[in-house]
């Protein structure tokens, strides 16, 4: 055998458009179902939690449920302060974000997440940043966010910093299996907004309490969220009038 | 309830299958032998790639990644499966390889794993065997040893099956 006839051979096995499909569809399909559980559990209920808040708005708004797909890095891309000519070249706008808060936490790295939302057929993709900020083994996350959907928050109205309004919510996000079945009273609390349903493709049921204070500026959505920590409603909102008088 | 996920967006996902499905899948199939294993051994390392988000020095770093990726995620599903490859010849015809290509792929298979896989990324590929060492973990004199013993070997079947 003549080695360019092994390499004819070998060059002539090809992926045909059907195999490419297919390779597609099981990808898109495994993906789903393995629903990133490489990032912390933490991470992913902050991601979660934020599809589920801009979700509940795209129903109200557009009368049925919309989805969010969202996907960043595992790495931060980021281990300081963003510029806003780094947000303009990264993400295609800026925001604000602050270096450190009055109350200790401090920056520590941040991430470009793409998302993608899916509401009523219509796909809408766009770019965010998503800053954590840490004290004492506590994190706080601040999105900045350009959408469609930037101008509709959930939660309650929570008064005003510097002219912008606030809107401030407090949650447990519960992750389930895929094929979890809600109980009567788990039904009560999440039509009275107290929980909110996330699946991350796991086998166990987890709780974890959120609280979020969130505001547009600019058209730039901002929400300060903490998953699990020790800082009240009351507290995110100072945060959050620290980044708004930075602007 | 609505429905959520976290994952990577679908733009992603058809970049990395547009970009490097077909080269994944000549490698997988040079080393399952059929179509449905080859694919799913691409999806394998696709869903690999997505979830683990490596970070690369550069291109050639990256398909260094994937190849080698695809070479322990299809030596895995032959394992899995507890058998040899099988290389299936109703997948070549649907290929359209013509009748002497799949000669000389039906002798290939004949040989054992570790010279179709370093044979495959020396012709196809067209790596050096530095460069296939560093993808299979093994040193440049193994990977010339394999290459040499695997060119040896079909050439003595090619020249039995010549024989009256």
């Amino acid at each position: 055998m003549r080695e360019q006839d092994l390499k004819r051979a070998l060059g002539r096995v090809s992926l045909s458009e059907e195999g490419r499909q297919r390779i597609m569809e099981a990808s898109r399909q495994r993906l789903r179902r393995k629903e990133n559980p490489m990032m912390k559990k933490k991470k992913l209920a902050f991601v979660a939690i934020a599809a589920v808040c801009i979700l509940t708005v795209g129903a109200v708004a557009a009368g049925s449920a919309g989805v969010w797909y969202s996907s960043s890095s595992a790495r931060p891309e980021y281990t300081s302060l963003p510029t806003q000519a780094q947000m303009d070249a990264d993400v295609g706008y800026h925001g604000t974000a602050v270096e450190t808060f009055s109350n200790g936490y401090a920056f520590q790295d941040a991430n470009v997440v793409r998302n993608t939302l899916e509401t009523d057929g219509q796909q809408e993709k766009f770019k965010s940043l998503s800053l954590r900020y840490e004290k004492d083994g506590a994190q706080v996350d601040l999105s900045l966010e350009k959408f469609s959907g930037a101008e509709d928050h959930e939660g309650q109205p929570a008064g005003s910093q510097g002219g912008v309004d606030l809107y401030a919510q407090a949650f447990v996000n519960r992750v389930v299996p895929e094929d979890y079945v809600k109980t009567q009273e788990e039904v009560a609390l999440e039509q009275a907004g107290e929980l909110c349903f996330a699946c991350d493709g796991s086998d166990t049921v987890a709780d974890y309490q959120v609280r979020s204070v969130s505001w547009t500026e600019n058209g730039v959505a901002y929400s300060l969220t903490q998953i699990d920590g020790p800082l009240t409603l009351e507290e995110l909102m100072e945060m959050a009038g620290e980044v708004i008088d930075a602007e | 309830m609505n429905s959520l996920s976290v994952r990577p967006t679908d733009e992603d996902l058809e970049n990395l299958v547009l970009t490097y499905a077909d080269q994944l899948y000549k490698l997988c199939f040079s080393i399952l032998g059929n179509r449905a294993d080859a694919e799913d051994a691409v999806s394998d390392v696709i869903v690999k790639y997505m979830t683990r988000s490596p970070v690369f020095r550069g291109e050639e770093h990256r398909k260094a990644w994937l190849l080698r990726t695809a070479v322990n995620q299809s030596r895995d599903a032959l394992r899995a499966r507890k058998r040899r490859a099988h290389l299936d010849l109703d997948d070549l015809r649907d290929a359209a390889v013509p009748q002497e290509d799949a000669g000389v792929l039906e002798a290939l298979f004949q040989l054992p794993e570790q010279y179709r896989t370093v044979l495959h990324l020396y012709y196809v590929e067209g790596y050096q065997s530095a460069e296939i060492g560093t993808i299979l973990s093994l040193t440049p004199a193994a990977v010339r040893k394999r290459l040499q013993i695997g060119r040896e070997k079909l050439r003595l079947m090619y020249e039995q099956e010549d024989k009256p």
